[in-house]
């Protein structure tokens, strides 16, 4: 019980750990990567109980275990990968030291972003687990393959339910803060998202932004 | 039930093939090495009953790759001379004053984080049909322009 309890205590980290991109905005009192895992999940819930094909219960625990990594391996942003630069190997310590651009990255940086955060977080994945017993060690590795690669319906229906949560608590922010470039971000969810439901949603959310 | 049709690159089924390969041999090797008692005492052992859940995983995943790969529709290179954007084109375009690459693919090969949009996202959708030059508008409350600078098969 003690790998239980020590892991519960780590998890539990995620609890106090503001999201970057609303902490970059500044934020009062921002979302913490917990609290976005509650959202992602109740909307995995939510559209997915009816989705043909779905099992939901493994859809949840890809939720439950889609950000877990974070307690150890730093919350990048789009933000982030627009400072980078388009060529060569990103190192580390740069990204230790980056200086966020609050634009739109290109295709050739948001590469370069994904290489140096899938080495990060797999890291930080490697840290959190190690003193799991071993086959619920490789059942968080294979839920968390099936979201990182899009191989299965459940880690494609989880990575847009990330995807489009992230969205809503940006409209739900650009109504108090002006800053937030959520007409942007809309943009991008038009080429990111494409599952019918959640471009339902979308549509939503699009609606509801146009009020303010 | 009609079955879904799955557009997938030649790179892209080969990552699905990989997937159901591993899968197979984890299956193997679960069932070769770790099948515990059925009975604990009277009881029916808890380990016994993971196993089976674990394995009804595995198994479910195996099967919904083998529909992929029953259903798998090659995505073919219309030529280099193709200048109008069909499933694996490469598209350069200019949107809000900055330059953008995709690749159009279908669905399960998404990865937008690396540039592969999918067919069936609204600008996906906007794109399919249209040809360098063209200008392509998404609608919707917050209007897009999409200009088709280039469009190219590898």
């Amino acid at each position: 019980m003690k790998e239980i309890f020590q892991f519960l205590r780590d998890i539990g980290s995620l609890k106090e750990k503001g999201r970057r991109g609303w902490v970059l905005h500044d934020v009062e009192n921002p979302e913490t990567t917990a609290e976005h895992t509650f959202h992602t999940a109740f909307l995995v819930w939510l559209l997915g109980r009816k989705k043909e094909g779905l099992n939901l219960e493994r859809a949840m625990k890809i939720a439950l275990i889609h950000d877990i990594c974070e307690v150890y391996s730093p919350d990048l942003t789009s933000y982030d990968a627009a400072a980078l630069k388009e060529e060569g190997e990103v190192t580390k310590e740069e990204i230790e030291n980056i200086n966020p651009y609050k634009g739109r990255p290109t295709t050739k940086q948001r590469k370069q972003m994904a290489k140096i955060k899938d080495k990060l977080e797999k890291e930080g994945m490697d840290k959190l687990i190690a003193g799991l017993e071993e086959d619920l060690k490789q059942e968080i590795y294979s839920l968390w393959g099936e979201y990182e690669k899009g191989l299965t319906e459940e880690g494609r229906f989880v990575k847009q339910a990330d995807r489009v949560i992230n969205l809503f608590q940006g409209m739900e922010y650009y109504k108090k803060h002006n800053d937030i470039e959520c007409k942007l971000w809309i943009r991008r969810a038009k080429e990111v998202i494409d599952d019918p439901e959640f471009l339902k949603l979308l549509s939503e959310i699009e609606e509801e932004t146009e009020k303010k | 039930m009609k079955e879904k049709k799955y557009y997938l690159t030649e790179y892209g089924i080969e990552r699905v093939k990989k997937e159901y390969g591993a899968l197979k041999e984890e299956r193997r090797k679960k069932l070769k090495t770790e099948t515990p008692e059925v009975f604990h005492s009277e009881d029916v052992n808890p380990e016994y009953l993971a196993f089976r859940r674990e394995l009804g995983i595995l198994e479910e995943k195996i099967a919904k790759m083998e529909e992929v790969l029953r259903n798998a529709e090659v995505i073919k290179n219309p030529g280099k001379n193709c200048k109008e954007v069909q499933l694996g084109a490469y598209i350069t375009v200019e949107a809000g004053g900055q330059e953008d690459e995709f690749l159009l693919v279908g669905t399960m090969e998404a990865d937008p984080n690396n540039g592969k949009i999918s067919n069936e996202s609204p600008v996906g959708r906007a794109l399919l049909g249209s040809k360098e030059g063209d200008e392509v508008t998404v609608s919707s409350a917050t209007r897009v322009v999409y200009k088709i600078k280039k469009v190219s098969y590898k």
